[in-house]
């Protein structure tokens, strides 16, 4: 059996323990007259969600197909736990990998449910175990299987597909996803929404992420680790706060720009910078659950330098100054 | 799908009906003498009209099948990785094949093949190719890169991918290839009596031998119908085989 993708023989632990579940060597894509990738070597720990990040045109589509065989390297290797993936049965391989594109490729002829099950057909599953499954997985991604399971995809919108979408590509539980741009064809308000489900479900699933983005507050908000990408090199491999704090590179500088500083507040929890409340009570406040750029924009907004923190009842409890914010968001810089 | 099934039962009913018609020997009697009153015997009588129409069918649907079983797998090849090469070479061949008159080929094939229904169905075979390989081709390379992209990275093999992605959303342009097909060669098919290959045609050249308009209109009306009912039979078949299409 060269599809299973569980075993890994020759797995190497890292220093913090952590086992790679991906890893690129030197791999290189030439086409005619381009280069797309220049030698890329990337290693990702099993269970964490890493983004390739970068300006369109810089290779993160090609380095992502390149897992699942929709790309042949013209040199270099990827592994895959261990083996090198040139080496597995290549339809096993990509029955093993769960994968979301940007543009969805729902098959239009199936239903909803039957979109949400293929994989797990293709893999031989039988009828009752696939169905029970397809239904699991499009709870889970928050479409009610009683509505939508036996709805043709030209009858969803377009967020609702894209939840479709992720269902699919998780219906198989495989240890690895691979997702290019699954946010990017939605409204912004909606994106943010998928964005908070699909962190709270990557928090309980923990599956190995390969997500690529141009977007750098999404890299920011979602990521463990960003590879920060530039025509077909890697730049800058770090945390999220790594990267924002302590760029490489003149590109990364750049590519990071004068929201930097706004954006590490992204990934502040507001937690530890909240107050007890004074004599007075700030006229606007945040959720206790939210970030540190939370209540910074609210200050922008409204204008002030106190913003209050309310607990899941609404009841304001805490404050946070503008201070600690700016504070916080220049901290080791 | 079983009640999408249950849509035809009407395609079914009006099948019937039109047999039902066709087998009224007295009844288009009465209505050509009344149409035509000049005329001695306005109604084709060496033969029943139901025979005629079942023989015009038998060509067709004869013809039909061979398009569709010889066509259908060009198409699909020829736009198979391996076949990408044979690809203008088959879009000129049916191209040339339709710009035969089809009278000429069937006297060409009638040293071949002889007196009967076996030269007028390969003629009209050659004839109706064009649709269905035009159709096939054009539906097999119109599919959305997207969905083709999403089946290849789930793990379809090329073979999986072919039967069940591509076919089926191949489908309606493919049914109307048919369709077109279909009715091109019920129509040319009024011209198999010349090789006596029988049919709706033999009242028409019949009837314009000896200037029966009588004749002329019996086969030329029940043709019309056919050609009619089938086109609207596929239309039918088109919707209940695509229920996923608004
Ligand atoms: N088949 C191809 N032939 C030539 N160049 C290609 C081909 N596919 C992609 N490229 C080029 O490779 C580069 C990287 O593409 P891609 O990985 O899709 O970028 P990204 O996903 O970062 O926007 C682009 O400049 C693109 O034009
Ligand atoms: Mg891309």
């Amino acid at each position: 059996m060269t599809g299973r993708l569980e075993q890994a023989p020759s797995e190497v632990a890292e220093p913090g323990g952590q086992f790679t579940a991906i890893r690129f060597e030197n791999v290189v894509k030439r086409y005619t007259d381009f280069e797309a990738l220049r030698g890329v070597n990337l290693e990702v720990s099993r269970g964490q969600l890493v983004t390739l990040l970068g300006p369109s045109g810089c290779g993160k589509t090609t380095l992502l197909r390149t897992v699942n065989r929709l790309i042949e390297p013209s040199q270099g290797t990827v592994y895959l736990n261990g083996q090198d993936v040139e080496k597995l049965d290549q339809v096993g391989l990509r029955r093993g990998i769960g994968y979301v594109i940007q543009s969805i490729g729902l098959f239009p002829h199936m239903t909803v449910l039957e979109n949400t099950l293929v994989v797990p057909r293709l893999l031989g599953w039988d009828r009752a175990k696939r169905g029970a499954r397809a239904r699991e997985m499009l709870a889970l991604v928050g479409l009610e299987p009683a509505t939508y399971a036996s709805r043709y995809p030209r009858e969803l919108s377009g967020g609702q597909a894209q939840r479709v979408g992720l269902a699919r590509a998780l219906c198989a539980d495989p240890p690895v996803l691979l997702m290019d741009e699954p946010f990017g064809a939605v409204d912004p308000p909606t994106r943010e929404r998928l964005q908070d489900e699909f962190l709270r479900l990557q928090g309980e699933l923990k599956k190995t992420v390969l997500f690529v983005t141009h977007d750098l507050e999404e890299a920011v908000k979602i990521s463990d680790r960003i590879c920060l990408m530039n025509i077909g090199q890697v730049e800058q491999y770090d945390t999220p706060a790594e990267l924002l704090g302590r760029p490489k590179t003149e590109f990364v500088r750049s590519f990071l720009g004068p929201s930097r500083t706004l954006l590490r507040l992204s990934r502040v929890p507001l937690d530890g910078l909240v107050e007890p409340l004074g004599v007075r009570v700030p006229p606007f406040s945040v959720a206790q659950t939210a970030m540190a750029r939370d209540a910074f924009s609210s200050l922008l907004a409204h204008g002030g330098r106190v913003v209050g923190v309310r607990d899941e009842r609404g009841k304001v409890v805490g404050m946070v100054r503008l201070e600690s914010l700016l504070q916080a968001a220049s901290e080791d810089e | 799908m079983q009640s999408a099934w249950g849509k035809l039962w009407l395609v079914g009913l009006l099948w019937a009906g039109l047999f039902g018609l066709f087998a009224q020997q007295a009844l288009w009697g009465h209505i050509l003498s009344a149409l035509f009153p000049s005329a001695q015997t306005p109604l084709f009588d060496r033969e029943t009209l139901l025979s005629l129409s079942l023989q015009h069918l038998g060509i067709t649907v004869a013809a039909g099948l061979l398009v569709i079983l010889i066509g259908l797998p060009l198409a699909i090849f020829a736009t198979r990785p391996l076949g990408a090469a044979f690809r203008p070479l088959l879009e000129s061949s049916v191209a040339i094949g339709q710009t035969f008159p089809p009278v000429a080929v069937l006297v060409l094939a009638l040293p071949i093949f002889g007196f009967g229904s076996t030269g007028a169905v390969l003629a009209l075979f050659l004839y109706g190719l064009l649709p269905v390989v035009r159709g096939g081709l054009e539906a097999f390379s119109a599919l959305p890169a997207d969905v083709l992209e999403a089946a290849s990275g789930m793990g379809y093999s090329p073979t999986q991918r072919l039967w069940r992605v591509e076919f089926p959303l191949a489908l309606p342009v493919l049914l109307a290839g048919i369709r077109a097909s279909l009715v091109l060669i019920l129509a040319t098919a009024t011209v198999a009596p010349l090789v006596g290959g029988g049919g709706l045609g033999t009242p028409i050249v019949a009837g314009l031998a000896v200037s029966n308009l009588g004749f002329v209109t019996e086969g030329a009306v029940s043709v019309a119908l056919l050609a009619l009912l089938t086109d609207w039979t596929l239309t039918r078949l088109e919707a209940v085989l695509t229920p996923w299409r608004s």
